[in-house]
């Protein structure tokens, strides 16, 4: 737009034409090294696991030879690892639709202007700062059953949960796992959400006050509507790093009790350093990168699909 | 402060640079000296100074070989010796545990010592200790330490509940549901559900009760009756509510901390806990009897090895440092440092272990110690009852149906 607004004087033909296709020569020429040094960085360790996926490898990553399929049919034959796949989808979904609900709202919060907002805008990014491996941990001591704060809240509240061992059933254990990774997800959705809220012109709202519109209205016809490219951002990310967290399940559990708290990530670790399967554990990485290439690729065509729609 | 810190900075690379010249001049030199790095794992604080200080006594005492101690923590021991032997920067000598001892050797990646030994070397040590490291008629380390373990009880809450110190399982439950009774912060005995070494805890009543983890007919012995009845056998205990709250939620050390904090009558637990105990709870009285028993007397041994790798280009060197470190008096160190059980003979007779009697009840137990098997998938077997006894401790299986697929694991496991 700006390109052809400044280039009044050039013939009227070329105008639309010559202009963007030397850009483009010129951009790609630019970003060639940029894309040369991503796919050595990026396609080495993406080739190397998919080699040795199809290898037979002992567990100090020695070739002994060649495999085929043999380690994807090791795991799809292993039940912990369809127990793990599913646990991987309830984990996914529930802490980035747990975070999504939580984060609008505290966005749409934070995004008022409110006596001491800056105090509570740090509050909600303080769980950003700290490392995820220490919130784990924190957290397993807090819900520690004999010792923790948990239940010594709980109980001083009147309540029966003395004593009461959060972790040892794998449903309360995965559902404080989840919490806690929603805890730590909402940091950063909210940044990207008020990113969003901080894109939307005012003059929207204005009009429609205007025009009579409620404060509930504007907030379910503009605003609401107007966050959606964040949303997805937001989703996309997300799910791509819930589905690959490690330290909370792992610090928390250990993928137990019996296997029940354990995602494709937890399983894959053990497999490669437990016990020495670098070979099933590629397999299990290579599931995994597909699974998540699947959902990048069904996102962006659905997404695609409305915004043509719209 | 900064100008301080420079200092110290400017001070620790004069060091290091001083360190690497003298190594590079002294191995360069006209006497070539072999160097052997030598890695540890901490047991304790004392576990790397200890060894320093005897590589300095041996780098003295001769010209031909000079001593690099390394220390590392335990959880980054394997891992970190994966990466390094991969890559090949692993060290002369390391030390590991023996369970990941079997995997390394099938894999190539250390050297049997049988050859490098010196004569009658083989014969100052406890046998059992010795026989462990062996795999495939090789010897491949040397038991660094060795541990048994015995059945930690609270002297005041015994004394409170009436009952005596069990010697046996049906004991153990009475004992166990008086001192439940007495209230509700306060639990009888411990049984451990999660975490490193929770097949260990099953083993204590598996091995009282007859039963083994191999066979006589050379597979699992994980689904075999007494296995089923060492199972029946926690499960008594947790369905009557004499354990502490939430079995599969608790790791070895969620255990040790209640006894330490006196909320629990009886744990069963190795030497560390002995210092443990004497840091965190002084006045704390307890005693340490055998593993109660049902038709056996018997206790879980583990052994720590210590390996020559087999890229080392100083095979020979190294065995001189490891005959060097296992001599009497450096063992006798050793193991009065760290509180381990004699892996030597001429440990045994030693008023150390055999008068103190927190030590003396591990010394008379590790003659009936059993181990586990050394196979190259012990870690994978293990997770797998893992597994099993957690749905069988929570009452989501019959403890038979859940124990044979344990064994199917572990027998499938071991035709890899």
């Amino acid at each position: 737009m700006q390109a052809t607004q400044t280039n009044d004087l050039a013939p009227s033909g070329r105008r639309a034409r010559k202009p963007r296709e030397s850009r483009n020569l010129s951009n790609l020429v630019f970003i060639l090294p940029s894309i040369a040094l991503s796919l050595t960085i990026i396609g080495y360790p993406i080739f190397e696991v998919l080699r040795m996926a199809v290898m037979d490898v002992n567990r100090f990553g020695k070739i002994r030879g060649f495999e085929g399929f043999g380690n994807f049919i090791k795991i799809f034959s292993d039940p912990v690892f369809i127990q793990s796949s599913w646990q991987t989808l309830i984990w996914t979904v529930s802490v980035v639709g747990g975070t999504v609900l939580v984060a609008v709202p505290v966005a749409i919060v934070l995004n008022e202007d409110f006596h001491g907002r800056s105090i509570a805008r740090t509050i909600i990014l303080l769980p950003w700062a700290v490392s995820l491996a220490m919130t784990a941990l924190v957290w397993r001591f807090v819900v520690n059953g004999d010792f923790g704060t948990l239940n010594l809240a709980l109980t001083q509240l009147g309540l029966p949960f003395n004593n009461h061992p959060w972790l040892a059933d794998a449903q309360s254990a995965f559902a404080i796992e989840i919490l806690v990774g929603i805890l730590v997800s909402v940091p950063f959705t909210v940044t990207i959400i008020l990113g969003g809220l901080t894109s939307i012109p005012v003059t929207l709202y204005e009009a429609a006050a205007m025009d009579g519109a409620t404060r509930w209205q504007s907030l379910r016809r503009i605003t609401l509507p107007m966050l959606s490219p964040f949303l997805q951002i937001a989703i996309v990310l997300n799910v791509i790093y819930v589905f690959n967290s490690f330290p909370i399940i792992w610090i928390m559990t250990n993928g137990g009790p019996a296997n029940g708290t354990d995602i494709l990530i937890t399983y894959v670790y053990k497999q490669a350093f437990a016990f020495g399967k670098l070979d099933v554990a590629a397999a299990g990485s290579v599931v995994m990168f597909l699974m998540l290439l699947c959902f990048s690729v069904l996102y962006l065509f659905m997404t695609r699909n409305r915004s043509t729609d719209g | 402060m900064s100008i301080k810190k420079a200092g110290r900075l400017s001070t620790a690379i004069c060091s290091i640079v001083g360190a690497t010249v003298l190594m590079i001049g002294t191995s360069q030199g006209v006497f070539a000296k072999d160097t052997v790095r030598v890695r540890f794992a901490e047991y304790s604080t004392k576990t790397g100074p200890f060894f320093k200080d005897l590589a300095a006594e041996f780098n003295a005492s001769q010209d031909d070989i000079e001593v690099v101690v390394e220390h590392l923590p335990w959880p980054e021991m394997q891992q970190q010796l994966i990466t390094d032997i991969s890559a090949g920067t692993a060290p002369d000598i390391s030390h590991m545990a023996t369970r990941w001892m079997a995997g390394f050797a099938v894999d190539g990646a250390l050297a049997p010592i049988d050859d490098l030994m010196s004569d009658n070397f083989a014969d100052t040590f406890v046998p059992t200790f010795l026989d462990l490291q062996k795999v495939e008629g090789q010897t491949w380390g040397l038991p660094i330490a060795a541990s048994a373990r015995g059945m930690f009880y609270n002297k005041d809450l015994l004394e409170q509940a009436g009952a005596a110190v069990p010697t046996n399982w049906e004991e153990t439950q009475e004992a166990a549901a008086k001192i439940a009774a007495l209230s509700d912060e306060i639990y009888g005995i411990g049984v451990q559900g999660a975490g490193l070494d929770t097949e260990g805890y099953w083993f204590y009543s598996l091995w009282t009760h007859g039963g083994d983890i191999v066979g006589p007919d050379g597979k699992s012995g994980f689904a075999s009756e007494a296995a089923v009845a060492a199972t029946q056998n926690y499960i008594d205990l947790i369905k009557s509510g004499v354990t502490q709250p939430g079995v599969l939620g608790a790791n070895r050390e969620d255990l040790q901390n209640l006894f330490t904090a006196g909320k629990l009558g009886i744990v069963l637990s190795g030497p560390w806990l002995n210092a443990q105990l004497s840091q965190e709870a002084p006045d704390l009285k307890y005693g340490i009897a055998e593993i109660p028993m049902a038709t056996d007397r018997a206790t879980y041994g583990v052994t720590d090895t210590i390996s020559i790798l087999a890229d080392s280009e100083v095979k020979e060197s190294s065995m001189k440092v490891l005959e060097f470190f296992f001599n009497d008096a450096n063992r006798l160190a050793f193991g009065k440092n760290e509180g381990f059980v004699p892996v030597l003979n001429s440990m045994a007779n030693e008023p150390y272990f055999t008068e103190d009697p927190n030590m003396a009840v591990f010394l008379d137990m590790s003659s009936v110690a059993k181990f586990a098997p050394l196979v190259p998938q012990w870690e994978e077997m293990a997770e797998s009852l893992k597994t099993s006894l957690a749905k069988a401790y929570a009452g989501d299986e019959d403890p038979a149906v859940a124990l044979a697929a344990a064994a199917d694991k572990m027998n499938a496991l071991m035709n890899e």
